[in-house]
């Protein structure tokens, strides 16, 4: 179920700013790989050109590849919809729908797509809520508004919709960095039980999370990949200056 | 304390206060100015038309002057027929407008068509008028009330455009985010996410768009025209509260000028009450959006 997913020369500009300038990087499936980095390195513009997010910016012009599995996604004959369906995306703020419920945010997409219904609908959302670790919150009150539900609840929902379509990829936008430390601490935890299934790539602001969470790390800098390796020998032997310089937090 | 160099300070303080307190003066007497007439003229409109109400004003045929009594039975009917078929005709098309404006719209017809919304939105409503009168009036040869309907609804559609626009505006990226990130088409994504969280917003403008054409009287004149009779089809002539009042307030006759008082109060709780209607719908849905 899980793909690869590989950039070659990836290139992302809006109007005449460059925000990311030629990335090669390979992203391993049933792993996680975070992306860290100082504000305004790109890390976000490139996490959001794995799913072609960039498509409904006028302004910004995307080059190179990206491969899922063996395909360009921005090939000929790639439609962005279905693109999306193989590559889920949470988001650094928990957005479900406010006019939904919280079975209504996950079922959605999957009946749009039809990928399920009745029963097999109703297993869906449980199976889903199960793996994002909400399901005995939520369980006597799935009629109610996503709404009505706090911080860390409203992210996991998301991450459950994100699952409800079964993506190959799931890519994470600082899904953390609106929350408190405790809900935080279950959506790394949920992370980590997901890359079982799935490939996670992860933006992160916060280092020692990158640390906690990921198996492979990717350091950005000014648009550029500077250093990309394990974690555990990036945190403790990065082999840049720059990268040294960032986890030290000497700048950034 | 240094007296020389405190005492232009604190002048200068007193003053500064004292510019304050003008301006918030200033604004109370211009609210006042404002919302005096408005309570007024509700004062005067409920004040004297509850008078002249009766059960017979809301359910009978008018009557000749000089026999005294009669309602408007009528026009009532006609301003629901009109109003309605102005909805109708205006609504999908006013929030299809607006949707195109506000999602699609970055481009020169966008553009155009936002500047003839504004445009039309201040068009003089005996122009809409004309418009129907030449379109429809002529054509088939007598007034109706259809065609006073697609003179209202030449006036709803632009309001009902520009509020759908800065209803749709005003849902955040992230919700159409959200949903293109799930694999929605834009096009799923517009009707089945945005528009709703927009629907309060939306409602609103076309209960504005409503209670404006509700009162319009102008475009009616050459269009739906006036009847004494009960409407006989939205091809014929048709009685409306609007016209009726005009027609009786500009006669000599004391007892019709009391009806077009009580008219107007019908008018007016026509409007509010289609509103309040409006309202507590759409109430029960916004606690849901707010998470209770």
């Amino acid at each position: 179920m899980a793909e690869q997913m590989t950039t070659r020369d990836l290139k992302v500009s809006f109007g005449d700013q460059h925000a990311v300038k030629g990335v090669d990087m390979e992203i391993r499936p049933r792993a996680v790989t975070a992306i860290i980095g100082p504000s305004g390195c790109g890390k976000t513009t490139f996490l959001r050109a794995l799913n072609r997010m960039h498509d409904h910016t006028p302004s910004a012009r995307v080059s190179g590849e990206v491969l899922l599995g063996d395909r360009n996604i921005y090939g000929d004959g790639v439609d962005p919809v279905d693109l999306r369906i193989r590559v889920g995306m949470v988001f650094q703020r928990p957005n479900p729908f406010p006019t939904m419920s919280i079975r209504d945010n996950i079922t959605f997409a999957p009946k749009r797509h039809g990928l399920a219904k009745g029963k097999a609908l109703d297993d869906l959302v449980e199976r889903v809520l199960h793996q994002a670790a909400l399901w005995d919150e939520v369980k006597d009150r799935l009629g109610a508004s996503a709404m009505g539900l706090s911080g860390g609840q409203q992210q996991r929902l998301c991450i459950a919709r994100a699952l409800a379509v079964e993506p190959q990829v799931l890519l994470m936008d600082e899904p953390a960095s609106a929350l408190d430390p405790t809900a935080t601490q279950r959506i790394e935890e949920l992370i980590y039980d997901l890359k079982k299934d799935y490939t996670i790539v992860i933006v992160t602001h916060n280092m020692q999370q990158a640390a906690r969470v990921s198996d492979r790390t990717a350091f950005f800098y000014m648009g550029l990949l500077v250093e990309f390796g394990e974690t555990d020998r990036i945190f403790t032997n990065p082999r840049e200056e720059r990268t040294e310089a960032y986890i030290t937090g000497r700048f950034g | 304390m240094d007296t020389a160099s405190s005492r232009p300070r604190g002048l200068r303080l007193r003053l500064r206060h004292l510019r304050d307190r003008l301006l918030v003066t200033l604004c109370l007497v211009a609210l006042v100015l404002a919302v005096v007439p408005l309570v007024w003229v509700l004062w005067e409109v409920v004040g004297v038309g509850v008078r002249h109400l009766s059960w017979e004003f809301l359910t009978t045929l008018p009557r000749p002057p000089t026999v005294g009594g009669g309602g408007w039975a009528n026009a009532i009917v006609g301003s629901v027929v009109v109003v309605g078929m102005a909805m109708l005709m205006g609504a999908p098309v006013g929030i299809a407008t607006g949707i195109y404006m506000s999602e699609y719209g970055d481009n020169p017809l966008g553009k155009s068509a936002r500047f003839l919304s504004e445009v039309l939105a201040g068009l003089p409503s005996i122009v809409a008028g004309i418009v129907a009168y030449g379109l429809i009036v002529v054509t088939m040869g007598r007034f109706s009330a259809v065609s006073g309907a697609v003179a209202l609804a030449l006036l709803f559609i632009p309001i009902v455009a520009i509020t759908t626009q800065e209803a749709l505006k005003m849902v955040p990226g992230h919700q159409r985010e959200a949903s293109y990130a799930l694999g929605v088409s834009e096009a799923g994504t517009t009707l089945s996410v945005v528009l709703p969280a927009a629907m309060g917003n939306v409602l609103t403008g076309i209960m504005i768009a409503t209670a404006r054409i509700a009162g319009e009287t102008a475009p009616l004149l050459f269009t739906a025209f006036n009847s004494r009779y009960w409407m006989e089809g939205i091809d014929r002539p048709t009685a409306t509260i609007p016209v009726n009042i005009y027609a009786y307030a500009i006669s000599p006759f004391e007892h019709w000028h009391q009806q077009a008082w009580a008219g107007a109060l019908v008018l007016l709780a026509m409007v509010l009450a289609l509103n309040a209607v409006a309202r507590s719908l759409w109430a029960r849905r916004a606690r849901f959006m707010a998470g209770h």
